[in-house]
C-alpha cells in the first residue's frame, strides 16, 4: 500500500516528530509509514485521515498484490 | 504505591540478610545450603524488581515528558507488532530446538524423568497454543 503522508504532513509544515506526538504513536511508526515498510492498522488510518480532514483513500492508495 | 516498593525492598533486603544467615550458620541451624541460596536469589530478585519501580516512579515524577513517551512506546501499534513477531519467530524456533533436545536426551539415554518431564513441558506448550488457538477463533 501507498501513501502520500510524507507529502502532507510536509504541506502541514510537521517535522516526523511533531506528528508522532500528535497521534500519539513513535516517529518510527511515521518515518517506516511514510517509508511504505508498514501498513497502519485500520484505526490510526482513521486517525490520520481525521486529523488532516481527509478520506482514508485520499492519503493511502490500495494497490492489488500481484502474486503471478 | 510509593511506600509499597519501598516496603517490598526493605522485604527484600530482609530475605537477602536471612540467607546470608543461613549460609554462615547452616551447620547450626541444620538447614541445608540450597535453602540459603534460594532465599539469596529470591531477595535480590524482590530488591531489583522493586528498585526498578522505585526507579521509574522517580523519573516520571521529575519528567512527565518522559512519562508520556514511555506510554506511547508501549502501546505504539508499530512496537506491538514488532513484539508480536518476535514471540512468533521465538515460539516456532522454540519447537524445533526443544523437540530436538528432548530426542538428543532419549538418545544419549538420560535419566527417563528428565525426558518425561521436557516432554511434558513441550506437550503443555503445545496445549496453550490449541486452546489460545480456540479461544481467539470463537472470540475474534
Amino acid at each position: 500500500m501507498k501513501n502520500k503522508l510524507e507529502d502532507i504532513r510536509k504541506e502541514k509544515n510537521l517535522s516526523q516528530s511533531q506528528l508522532a506526538d500528535i497521534l500519539e504513536v513513535s516517529r518510527q511508526t511515521i518515518s517506516s509509514l511514510e517509508n511504505g515498510r508498514y501498513n497502519p492498522s485500520i484505526l490510526l488510518a482513521f486517525k490520520i485521515a481525521r486529523y488532516f480532514g481527509k478520506s482514508i483513500e485520499e492519503i493511502f492508495i490500495y494497490e492489488e498484490e500481484n502474486n503471478d | 504505591m510509593i511506600k509499597r516498593n519501598i516496603l517490598f525492598t526493605v522485604f527484600g533486603f530482609m530475605i537477602i540478610l536471612s540467607g546470608f544467615m543461613l549460609l554462615n550458620n547452616s551447620a547450626l541451624l541444620k538447614a541445608s545450603l540450597p535453602v540459603a541460596y534460594i532465599l539469596m536469589e529470591l531477595g535480590f530478585g524482590v530488591v531489583g524488581h522493586f528498585t526498578g519501580k522505585l526507579l521509574k516512579n522517580y523519573l516520571v515524577k521529575e519528567n512527565s515528558n518522559y512519562a508520556k513517551r514511555v506510554q506511547i512506546e508501549q502501546k505504539d501499534e508499530r512496537n506491538t507488532l514488532i513484539l508480536r513477531l518476535a514471540k512468533e519467530k521465538a515460539y516456532n524456533s522454540m519447537l524445533y530446538v526443544f523437540a530436538g533436545l528432548i530426542m538428543l536426551f532419549a538418545l544419549i539415554e538420560v535419566d527417563t524423568n528428565v525426558v518425561l518431564m521436557m516432554s511434558a513441558a513441550y506437550i503443555f506448550t503445545l496445549i496453550v497454543f490449541v486452546f489460545n488457538f480456540n479461544k481467539y477463533s470463537k472470540e475474534l
